[in-house]
Formats: C-alpha cells, structure tokens, sequence
C-alpha cells in the first residue's frame, strides 16, 4: 500500500517554541503533527479558560475528579469527542477509546480520525491523570 | 492595498483584522482554527491590543466632565471650573422647649450644641444636635422656655492633627465619610506647650483674602474625602510647625433623617429632665453628598454664572446648589408682573416637603445665597408658591370584547394613570399640563380604549378668615382663558348689610350675547331665594383673572375651611401653564402681561361635599362601546 506523503496542507507554530538546529527559526508543525497539536490543545483547555471565548475546550479537567467509574468514563468520551466535532474542523472523527486504570487513577484515551484533505487514518494516544 | 485598522476596540473585531492580515502571509495557514498555536497567539496579541484601547480610551474619557465615569475625575475637573460639589446634608429640625425648673439654681438656663435628641423613622434612630447654644430665663410659670430652637442631624466628631514642617497648607485629610461640610470648624492651638487657639473661617474665593487672612477651603480629594487646605502666606495665612488642629464636624445620614417630626432629650440639660417638645417644622434638608451627574450638570453653569447672580438660570443653580430643601426654584423680575415692580427680584421655590418654605431659609437664600452675588439695588422678594388644582371629568370608552376588566376596574386604572400623569409630570413649578397627554397615556393604558373626552375644572382654595366685618380681597390668576359663566364657589355663609346669607359665588357675564373675551361680575347668590344679593368681584374671561372685592366668610360649610372657586377653561384654552407669561389675544380687551410663575398644578383631590357644593375633583366613569 503507498504511503502519502504529506502536502503542507496546514502549517502551525510548534508550541514549545524549540529553535530549529539550523535556521534558528521557531519550529513548525505540518498537516497531522499540526491537527494532533491542535486536538492536545483544545482538549487540555479548560473551558472559561480563555478571556472572550468562554465555551472553547473541553471538560476533562473537572472529570478527572469525578469517581472513576463507567459513567464518568462515558462522560469523557462525549466530552472528547464534542470538543472535536466543535471545534476542529478539519478532522473527521471515527472514533474515541477512553479506557479508564483503575489503579492509576488514570484514563487511556485514543482518538482515532482522519485529516480532511490528507485521508490518512490517523490516532492520537494520551494518558489523562490528574496530578494533585 | 493593505489597510491597517485601527478604530477597534473589541477582541473580537481586534482578532478578526490579525487574521485578515495573516491570511495574506503564505508562512502559516492554521491562523483560522481555534485549536492551533497560531490562533492562541493571536489571542494574546488581540488581547494585549484591547487592553491598550481600553485603557486609551478610559484616559481620554476620564480628561473631559462629558464624559468621565469615575467620580474623583468628575470632582478634580469642577475643581478647575471654581466649583465645589456639595458634600452629605444634614437634616434640620425647629422645635420649641419648654424646660421645667427642678434642679436648676440659678435664674437662667443655655442649651448648647453638646444637648441631643433622638428621633426615630421606620425603627431607624437618628440622633440630632442642637444647631446654636442659646439662653432662656425662667418666666413665671417656673419654666425655660426656648422658641424656634434649630436640630441638626448627625454625629459630631473631630479629629486633631500635629503640623510639621513640611504640611502648614495641608491638606489634612478628614478621616470620616458623610460629612457635612457646612459644620466644619477649626480651631488652631498654637502648640502642645502653649495652648491660645484661635478660630479660622471656612471661604471658598480669594476675594478679599490677604497674606495673614485665618482663613480655610475644603475640597473633595480623589479618595471622596474631604481635606482642608489652608494658605501659604501669599493668599491667606500658613500654619506653623507645631500648630496642633482640631477640625470638628457633624457625619450625617443624609435624607434618611428627613420627615422626623418627634424627638426624645438625650440625657439632660444642666441636670434638668422636665422636658417638653413641641415641633416648630420637622426634620427636612437631608440630602446626600452631590451625585456624579449633578457635578457634571451643575459645574459648567457655575462657571458660566462666575458666582454671580444676574440671570434667571444663575439664580436657579445657586439656590438649588446651597438649599436642599428645593425640589424647583422660579425666578422672574417684577417688570414681568402686573403691574410692573422694576428692580426686585421675585423668587417662588417649591419645598420638598411641606408647602411653604421657612423664614428661617427665606433669609438663608437672601442674605447668604443671593446677596453677595446680586447686582446692587435689586431687592429680592420671595412669593410662596401658589397652587391650582385641576379636576377632571372624564367618560371613557372601550371595548368590552377586548378586556375582561369590568368598567369599574376600568376607572380604577384610568384614575391612577391621571394621578401617575400628576405625579411625574407636574405637581412642582414650571410645569404645563397638556389635555392631550391625558388622553394619550389613557389611550395607551389599555387597548380595550376606544376613546376619551374630558371636561376640566380649574379650581383655587383661598383662606379667607372667618369674620362678620373684614372682607377679603384678591386677584386670582387662573393662567388661561375662563369660559363664562362657569365660575362657582363653594357654599359658606356671610354677611351682607348686617343679615347672614347662605349661598355661593357665581360669575354673571356683563354681555347680552355671551362672549368670551368680554368681563363679568361675581355675585353671591342666596341659595334659598336662588337670587344674586350683592356683587363681590369681577371676572376677565379672557384674561383668567378673577378679582375679588371685600367677600366676608362668617362660617364655612361641610367641614371645609377654605373657599374652593372652581370654574372651566374655554374649549381652546385647556394647556395649563404655570413657566409662561401670556399675553390677550385680543387687543381690544389685551391685559398686561403677567407673572404667575409661582403657581403649582397639582390634581384636585376634592371629594363629594354636597354640604359645601363641590364635586369631585376627580370623576371616571368608563363606558362600553361596540361599533355595529
């Protein structure tokens, strides 16, 4: 099967602002790199977080204290999964696993989508775990 | 081309030109999605643009009296227009004591400033001083009595404070809101060692203020406290280092201590509790300090009158700027009078509470307000407000399909529609009633309303004193053109040639053929033979003046205790206005132009007295109608 390659179809700053080793230049993040950049952001956004434009994010910040049980791990899944639909455009959702560790205290989400205009399957794996 | 923008102020707008602006750089594309990094960039730039603008904008508003919200720029740009805003008021009372001596061993007895009195309003107790120290000798009943004596709400605190080198103009900061500002006193010692005070006086010029003047100004500072500011040895004198201030002053609740009519001694007076009190005038004049939208109103037309009274406004905004106690002033010259008075002044102020303002601030507005500032030769007078009270007659039509009020709830709603229309938009001086609003505020109170027709009745109380000999006599102004025939008094008993009749006043028009500009004769008319006994006044139709000659009242009827003369306005003549001078239309029966800018409307509250021969002053009655 041929692998695409990716087209630049969506440039974006790199967040943690790192200096390209060459050009000195801030680094940038292209089509998938960019999107997953942009789902990590919108979903560690706490909504009310940001001056004008109270409803951008998403819950999962006051979820991660709630019981950990099957009911709130449902409530994650919508909650991921709204986020997404709202306020990304430019991905297609096939699907949320959030699979809650009970031992941990922690949540494995994976998020599976496709990048419109890329129609490469995509997935994006991140460990929720409150952290006080 | 590129445009930049610059006019926004909003985040959002702000947002919207950083994107348009980026989505003509090739470098990054994601500027348009919420979630990107590029987007949260933009977000802090729009907001660190927006708080620039706010900020910008805030400054540029706060530097003009239109514009500036926060009080203290208000306060700081009066100051620069000579104006200071009127602090907290403190209510004041006149009562009479009467003082039993028990323990008293001398013949006299003082009050002094230190004596209080509680009153209480709705469970709130407010405690009042007396105003002056006075002294009364015992009479002959064992008593002191102390007459008009002034009560003045509030606390009465002071603060001292050491002066050092580096503070002998001030200002030293009073440590306490609400105060009235016309009780601060202040009182230099020389020092801690040598403790000769003297007094120094409140002024807000520098006419007349030399290097050695022991004078004081206060002024609001930015915190909206007061500060007292002294001289600098140029214009009025410096303290001196060492000089120890005592700034008394009264903290006052303001109007909440308005109405309060009865007072409990404090403790005693020299050992003596056999206190009697009788109120002279209740507690009125409260008022808070000066709101932020007064200053801004008030300020520019202080400055434009330069403390100066010369004009009809200049006198207005100086009495209500030094008398709380006016809710609306009118001032016209007596050349506007009939007959013409030049060179004095007349003044009619319309008290918050009660009818009448007192002497006591008669002479207040006179001696301190206006005489300092009016031009030489011109003599003030004051004319007490002079009320008309306007009925009315009404039938209303409506369509019963349309609401499920019955016609007497109808009435009830029409009735307080006319009272609201009274109380907000007349019932003071300067005011004009419209026939025509009536019918537009009872047309929009409910759609069920058809229609509306009213008959007005103009109507004066004059109190004539009772007596079998001395008549009164009168010029009445009824400020528009009276129909003929229509005059009416009330029913009361006199004198006439030594026989007491029973009847009433009634106007007889002079000519053959009624006409509307012409005169009449009052009459009294007997009510048991129906028929005119003697002529008491005349009437000008046209004109709305009514005069009466030597009417002599020996008893009112139907517990009554004024004469009530009702009468109706001609069919064009039914805006009644009390700020205009009007003039004849006609010249051949023209009157002189004349002041009646005392006068209130205000609705006739009269009820059924068929003793007294009055009608209601107010008289709804609503009828259903349905076009077939």
């Amino acid at each position: 099967m041929a692998i695409l390659t990716p087209n630049k179809l969506y440039k974006d700053l790199d967040v943690t602002f790192t200096a390209h080793p060459e050009t000195q230049d801030v680094l940038k993040k292209i089509d998938n790199n960019a999107i997953k950049q942009s789902l990590k952001l919108l979903l560690f956004t706490n909504i009310g977080e940001r001056l004008f434009q109270p409803d951008v994010g998403s819950k999962i910040y006051g979820l991660l204290f709630e019981p950990i049980d099957p009911i709130t791990t449902e409530v994650l899944k919508r909650s991921i999964e709204n986020t997404i639909e709202t306020y990304e455009p430019r991905v297609l959702l096939e699907g949320v696993d959030v699979v809650p560790n009970y031992d941990d205290n922690s949540y494995e989400v994976s998020i599976y989508f496709t990048v419109l205009g890329i129609n490469q399957p995509t997935s994006l794996t991140v460990t929720l775990e409150r952290l006080r | 081309m590129a445009e930049l923008n610059v006019t926004e102020l909003d985040f959002d707008t702000i947002k919207a030109n950083l994107r348009t602006y980026l989505a003509a750089q090739p470098e990054f594309t994601d500027y348009d999605f919420t979630g990107s990094a590029l987007s949260l960039l933009l977000d802090v730039l729009a907001y660190n643009t927006h708080y620039n603008a706010v900020l910008a904008n805030l400054q540029a508003n706060e530097m003009f009296i239109d514009t500036a919200i926060k009080r203290s720029s208000v306060v700081s740009l009066a100051k620069m227009l000579g104006y200071s805003p009127r602090s907290t008021t403190s209510a004041k009372a006149q009562v009479n004591l009467t003082v039993t001596k028990d323990v008293t061993s001398g013949s006299t007895l003082s009050i002094t400033p230190s004596v209080k009195f509680n009153a209480t309003i709705n469970n709130t107790s407010f405690t009042f001083n007396v105003n002056e120290s006075q002294t009364a000798t015992v009479d002959g009943n064992n008593e002191f009595v102390f007459t008009n004596v002034e009560l003045i709400e509030g606390i009465r605190l002071s603060n001292s404070f050491l002066i050092g080198a580096d503070n002998t103009s001030g200002p030293l900061i009073i440590p306490n809101n609400n105060v009235d500002t016309t009780t601060i006193e202040v009182d230099v010692q020389v020092s801690s060692s040598n403790l000769s005070s003297s007094t120094w006086t409140k002024t807000s010029s520098i006419v007349d203020i030399t290097s050695t003047s022991k004078v004081f100004w206060v002024e609001e500072n930015n915190q909206g406290q007061y500060q007292v500011v002294f001289g600098d040895d140029n214009v009025g004198a410096a303290l001196l280092a060492g000089n120890i201030v005592t700034i008394s002053y009264i903290v006052s609740e303001g109007a909440a201590a308005n109405g309060a009519r009865t007072f409990t001694l404090v403790g005693d007076i020299d050992g003596e509790t056999g206190v009697n009190i009788t109120i002279v005038s209740p507690a009125a004049g409260g008022a808070a300090s000066e709101s932020i939208d007064s200053v801004r109103f008030n300020a520019p037309k202080f400055n434009a009158n330069r403390n100066r009274a010369i004009t009809t406004e200049d006198y207005r905004t100086l009495i209500k700027q030094n008398l709380t106690k006016a809710r609306e002033v009118t001032v016209w010259g007596g050349e506007e009078n009939s007959p013409p008075v030049y060179g004095t002044v007349y003044i009619s102020i319309d008290p918050i509470s009660g009818s009448v303002l007192t002497e006591a601030d008669k002479n207040f507005v006179k001696e301190t307000v206006l005489r300092p500032r009016s031009v030489m030769s011109i003599k003030h007078e004051f004319v007490d407000p002079d009320y008309l009270y306007l009925g009315l007659e009404g039938v209303v039509n409506y369509n019963p399909k349309m609401t499920n009020l019955k016609a007497s709830d109808l009435s009830v709603l029409v009735e307080a529609e006319i009272q609201d229309y009274f109380d907000e938009e007349l019932g003071t001086l300067s005011k004009t009633f419209f026939l025509s609003r009536v019918s537009e505020r009872v047309k929009l109170l409910n759609t069920s309303v058809v229609s509306s027709l009213f008959k007005m009745r103009l109507q004066k109380r004059i109190a004539v004193g009772i007596s079998s000999t001395s008549g009164y006599t009168a010029i009445l102004n009824y400020l528009t053109a009276i129909d003929p025939e229509t005059v009416r008094s009330s029913n009361f008993i006199t004198s006439i040639n030594g026989l007491q009749y029973n009847g009433y006043l009634q106007d007889f028009s002079d000519d053959a053929v009624q006409s509307d500009t012409g005169h009449g004769t009052i009459k009294f008319i007997d009510r048991d033979t129906n028929t005119p006994v003697a002529t008491v006044g005349t009437v000008h139709y046209d004109g709305g003046i009514i005069r009466l000659n030597n009417v002599i009242v020996t008893e009112y009827l139907g517990n009554v205790n004024t004469l009530h003369l009702s009468l109706r306005p001609q069919p064009l003549y039914q805006n009644i206005t009390s700020g205009t001078v009007r003039t004849s239309d006609v010249e051949a029966f023209a009157v002189a132009a004349r002041a009646a800018k005392n006068t209130i409307i205000t609705l006739d509250d009269s009820e059924n007295n068929s003793a007294a021969g009055i009608a209601p002053g107010l008289l709804i009655s609503c009828r259903p109608f349905t076009q077939q």
